[in-house]
């Protein structure tokens, strides 16, 4: 039958007489064989929480190791240290990220489904394969740090696994943003987290291929004599560095700036500035250009640590100024955010000063910067623990914030007011000890002291995440699933159907003429009341 | 067969673009690849001017003939985007096919120059050398796949005059490996 032929009314169905019943699909099946967005995001924001969680644990043993230097074995301890932040990068941080946008980004935009769906499925598997793979290595002595050549090549090749799983699920998202939004929404009404999911897509897109560049020549290179605390490491320690470690924070931005709308229910004046702020952010955490150490004393190198900054305050001051203007109640998820961006703007100074410092010869400032591989603590170090705890952060207090549209439920305000202070100091104890350190040079009890607080900050952190991570699997599991009349937003994704229906919106959608289609409505409401 | 007369509004079609972007988005993805490969071969170049293939021949007509092929590539999927436009479906599928023949020739050309310049790993070229070529081996791999499943689907008649995103993003994926093996060429066999 061609593509333009009509099936006459009078032919004899194909299909079967009577419809035998479908047996229901088990869970595991419902599980393993989804291919629907938000059971997808769901899964990819649990188990990234969790992960967070326990990351953030072996974070604080490391730094305790590193301030005693008794607690670890001296192998383990190694392992542990180098390998720890892509834990709390690709494990953790990345796809708490991706999870929320999978989830959230086609609701926003007002698409029925997430662009190749299927796609999605298999970059949340292939992900979590590669978070077990890369477990097993560093477990098994063979990743970064490690001594065994035999599982010499496993490390880095689980990185590449999660590397090409969470560019599978990103490019899904930016596609949903492109070719799947409503009628009438453009590019510049696109709600704030959507729109930085698409910056997030393009740098994590040309980003991510160029860490598997690395691991890709490093795997050819020397796979008998592999020296794996010293080129291995080398070859990717870029990624932990300045500017590219701030690919991870551009959609804190975005959650930002629509929590700051939403709770407030008023708009964002200069809509299109906060846009140009979010991209700002994007173009200068672009860090696949700087993979040498020459990089960092370059004017171009500080040239984006200042424009990092300047992007951030911009959109962080915009979204505050909107909070004031409207109609704000203090809720946890609000106060998370702005710990979570206030740890960020922490961040890009301490990025600043970095890059100032080390412009032309010489240190301006003592710096220690610190490794991962030679376990040192240190000023870079911090500045990678900030973005991390400002991702997390966000991540829990987006999980807050968007529970009903994600679990068919309010999580209670006091959970995430009671989290809220343990956010603010773990965020900024985890960054600031080893921050300190790098600045300070202390030595003896002092060096020892400031170690601990950071994992004590480590653990605060992990504290908010396993929080929030037990609150979505309460949610997913036993969420009321009623719908709660209120409206707390006024993007699309507050008046999506409840999570357990199987289409996105129960009605079709009416035309989109501006990025807070439910205000307008609200607002046309009430003028015909007044009429 | 009946057609459908004009004035009936065509039934509803797949969301449109939804392919060009996401193979856009991974011929990005690929491209910063193949790139960030060059780049780190020609700064191991740089390392080491005075040994770089200074005992092994690179031939340079093998590389000439793999660019033509490619570029024969692009000629015929660009026939077959064409085709498809125009519902000239045979045309299209021969346009397709050839294609994935000039791929298969491009990578029969590789591994016979592989073979050619029996270049160690263990030299210092060794391992930049096989990972930027090997790389675009599997770029070029993975855009014929591309192009067989497209040319699957567009025997299925999923893709037409109306709907012709299939063909174009295969094409589009085909003509970014292209671009790339030029940069190779160049910074590979030609600057040597």
């Amino acid at each position: 039958m061609a593509l333009t032929e009509t099936r006459s009314h009078d032919a004899p169905s194909l299909a079967p007489a009577a419809e035998e019943p479908r047996a229901e699909p088990t869970v595991l099946e419902q599980t393993v064989g989804t291919a629907d967005h938000r059971r997808i995001g769901r899964w990819y924001v649990i188990l990234s929480l969790v992960f967070a969680a326990l990351a953030l644990v072996v974070a604080a043993l490391a730094n305790i190791h590193q301030g005693t230097g008794t607690l670890l074995d001296a192998d383990l301890a190694t392992r542990l240290i180098a390998n720890n932040p892509f834990d709390l990068l690709l494990a953790s941080a990345f796809p708490l990220m991706l999870g929320l946008a999978v989830y959230l980004v086609p609701l926003q935009v007002g698409a029925p489904s997430l662009s190749f769906p299927r796609a999605a499925a298999m970059s949340l598997w292939a992900w979590l394969g590669g978070v077990v793979l890369f477990t097993v290595a560093w477990l098994a002595d063979g990743s970064y740090g490690g001594n065994n050549l035999k599982l010499a090549r496993l490390g880095p090749l689980s990185i590449g696994l999660m590397a090409t799983a969470l560019c599978v699920g990103v490019l899904c998202v930016a596609v949903t943003v492109f070719a799947n939004r409503t009628e009438g929404m453009t590019l510049g009404d696109v709600p704030f987290f959507s729109f930085s999911m698409v910056v997030t897509a393009i740098l994590w897109l040309t980003t991510l291929p160029v860490l598997l560049a690395s691991i890709t020549v490093w795997q050819i290179r020397r796979p008998q004599t592999v020296d794996l605390k010293g080129d291995a490491f080398a070859a990717v320690q870029w990624f932990l560095h300045q500017p590219a470690m701030f690919i991870v924070a551009i959609p804190v931005l975005g959650l930002f700036a629509d929590m700051c709308a939403g709770s407030a229910r008023h708009r964002q004046h200069g809509y299109g500035v906060v846009q140009a702020g979010i991209a700002a952010f994007g173009l200068f955490s672009f860090g696949a250009w700087a993979t040498t150490a020459t990089a960092e004393s370059t004017l171009v190198y500080s040239a984006f640590t200042v424009g990092l900054g300047l992007a951030a305050l911009v959109v962080v001051g915009s979204s505050a100024d909107t909070l004031r203007r409207g109609r704000f109640e203090v809720s946890g998820s609000v106060a998370m955010g702005l710990v979570s961006v206030v740890t960020l703007l922490l961040a890009t100074a301490i990025g600043v000063v970095n890059a100032v410092s080390t412009l032309g010869k010489g240190d301006l400032f003592t710096n220690v910067r610190g490794s991962f591989v030679d376990a040192t603590a240190g000023t870079v170090v911090g500045q990678l623990y900030l973005v991390i705890g400002a991702t997390v952060v966000m991540g829990a207090a987006a999980t807050f914030h968007w529970s009903r549209p994600l679990f068919g439920h309010v999580v209670p305000k006091g959970v995430g007011l009671a989290l809220a202070p343990a956010a603010l100091v773990g965020a900024l104890l985890f960054g600031f000890g080893q921050v300190i350190v790098g600045y300070g040079t202390p030595d003896g009890d002092a060096y020892k002291v400031l170690l601990v607080v950071s994992a004590v900050g480590a653990l605060l952190v992990g504290l908010v995440s396993m929080g929030a991570g037990i609150a979505a699997i309460f949610g997913a599991l036993g969420g009321s699933h009623e719908q709660v009349d209120r409206v707390e937003g006024g993007t699309l994704e507050w008046i999506a159907a409840k999570p357990s229906r199987s289409a996105n919106f129960d009605e079709p959608l009416a035309l989109v003429a501006g990025p807070y289609p439910l205000l307008d409505l609200d607002e046309s409401a009430t003028k015909g009341e007044s009429r | 067969m009946t057609v459908l007369p004009a004035e009936v509004a065509p039934g509803a079609l797949p969301r449109r673009r939804q392919l060009l972007f996401g193979t856009a988005f991974a011929a990005a993805a690929a491209a910063m690849f193949e790139l960030a490969l060059v780049g780190m071969y020609l700064s191991e170049r740089g390392a080491n001017r005075g040994v770089w293939f200074k005992e092994i021949t690179v031939p340079l007509t093998q590389p000439n003939m793999q660019l033509g092929t490619l570029l024969f590539g692009s000629l015929f999927i660009q026939w077959a985007v064409w085709a498809i436009a125009r519902n000239h479906r045979s045309q299209a599928y021969v346009g397709l096919a050839l294609t994935l023949l000039m791929g298969l020739a491009f990578l029969n050309q590789t591994t016979f120059l592989w073979q050619m310049v029996k270049l160690p790993l263990a030299r210092v070229e060794g391992p930049t050398f096989y990972a930027v070529t090997g790389g675009h081996f599997a770029l070029v791999l993975a855009a014929m796949i591309l192009i067989a499943l497209m040319a699957i689907r567009a025997v299925g008649g999923q893709f037409s005059s109306r709907l012709p995103d299939g063909i174009s993003a295969a094409a589009m994926f085909w003509h970014v490996t292209v671009a790339l093996y030029a940069v190779l060429w160049l910074a590979v066999y030609v600057m040597k």
